[in-house]
């Protein structure tokens, strides 16, 4: 009784819904929040959430805030927030995102990249003064 | 002057007390005015013209949804206020509009609060206030020339909406008067002996094109009136100004 309503509120704030009837091909591009249940080929687009069911199957490159992933996707994940992937997710390709939850029994097929290249620790001087000390170490014994 | 648009229905004699009481309340309000009654023989618009130039400022639809999505196509251009007294059954408009039944719709029509709605527009020459159903039997939709949707279930009920009233409407977020046409896919599984379902899609886009291998007959809600496939419909620059109630459900 508490998952029924848990989830009419969350189909009640949701822009878009895709249904387990329908097949959308082409560059699907929103500003509101999405949820899955079918099948895509293109490219999924959205400044919200995003959520995908266990029986969808998505052959697209996806762009969204926030994305709970419960079905199959052949393509890649820019996720810029939060990327949850439930056991039943099957992912083949790469994924982009800032964190990140995998649940035992998900699949993932890919490169995972977390936060930028700029964040990335920088190399420490005392190797360069290592192989400064190295070369005339070696100067020295010729 | 106001101009009030009676439906054909309302000549029966259950209804002939409540129009009595109606009527001494407008003119009680000061808000009385033309009355025209529709009939089959009758071309309401070629009257509507001639009195437009007499001074008509405000039209008033007595009747149901069907009188007021009939007089859409004839009221669109003259850029007056429209006023709703809903009388009788099928009044789901009226209540969108927060316009209670009979004598209590006198108040809000004296109130004046008017409201720009937007209308819907089928193959660049028919306007719609509500919305189209159809079957989805081999159906291809376009929207906003984005995405397409293919649907191949004969069970899949298509709606087309610009307002939406349907008893699923709680199931779905639709925000009704958004600038945008709602596309509502309901799909329901089961039966006899297996575990009924039901099952939802819905978009929002400005254009939406359907087309289908054979001509599919489409259903258009407001005036219970059938055309075909292929058809293209958009939210059209057109607006009409609604004269509504405080307990309305359409968005500003």
């Amino acid at each position: 009784m508490f998952k029924e309503t848990t989830a009419a509120a969350a189909t009640h704030e949701t822009d878009t819904i895709i249904g387990p009837s329908v097949k959308v091909e082409g560059d699907f591009v929103t500003e509101g929040n999405i949820i899955i249940e079918g099948t895509i080929c293109g490219t999924v687009k959205t400044s919200k959430n995003l959520k995908i069911g266990p029986a969808s199957k998505i052959f697209a490159n996806i762009w969204a805030d926030n994305a709970l992933i419960a079905g199959e996707i052949q393509g890649n994940l820019n996720i810029a927030n939060k990327l949850e992937l439930t056991p039943t997710a099957k992912i083949f390709g790469d994924i982009k995102t800032a964190n990140i939850s995998i649940s035992s029994g998900a699949t993932l097929n890919g490169k995972c990249q977390m936060a930028d290249n700029k964040n990335k620790a920088i190399k420490p001087e005392f190797s360069k003064q290592k192989k400064m000390e190295l070369k005339s170490q070696t100067n020295k014994i010729d | 002057m106001y101009y009030y648009i009676y439906d054909n229905y309302l000549t029966e004699k259950k209804y002939q007390g409540l129009l009595l009481k109606i009527e001494s309340r407008l003119t009680d309000l000061g808000i009385n005015g033309k009355i025209v009654k529709m009939s089959v023989l009758k071309n309401i618009g070629d009257s509507l013209n001639d009195d437009i130039t007499k001074g008509v400022k405000t039209i008033v639809i007595v009747g149901n949804d069907r009188t007021l999505n009939q007089s859409i196509n004839l009221i669109r251009n003259l850029n007056l206020p429209i006023g709703l007294i809903p009388i009788g059954p099928d009044n789901n408009l009226a209540e969108l509009l927060g316009i209670p039944e009979g004598e209590a719709a006198c108040d809000i029509l004296s109130s004046r609060n008017i409201q720009k709605i937007n209308l819907g527009l089928i193959n660049q020459n028919y306007y719609f206030l509500s919305y189209l159903e159809m079957m989805g039997d081999g159906v291809c939709i376009n929207c906003d020339d984005d995405y397409f949707i293919n649907i191949d279930n004969r069970k899949d009920i298509i709606t087309i909406s610009n307002i939406y009233y349907d008893e699923n409407k709680g199931k779905i977020n639709i925000n009704n008067n958004s600038g945008y046409l709602d596309l509502i896919i309901k799909n329901k599984t089961g039966g006899v002996f297996r575990k009924k379902r039901e099952s939802f899609s819905h978009f929002k886009a400005k254009k939406i094109s359907i087309t289908s291998d054979r001509s599919l007959p489409i259903l258009l809600m407001d005036e219970k009136k059938i055309i075909k496939t292929p058809i293209q419909t958009e939210i059209s620059k057109q607006i009409l100004n609604f004269i509504v109630g405080k307990k309305r459900k359409i968005n500003r």
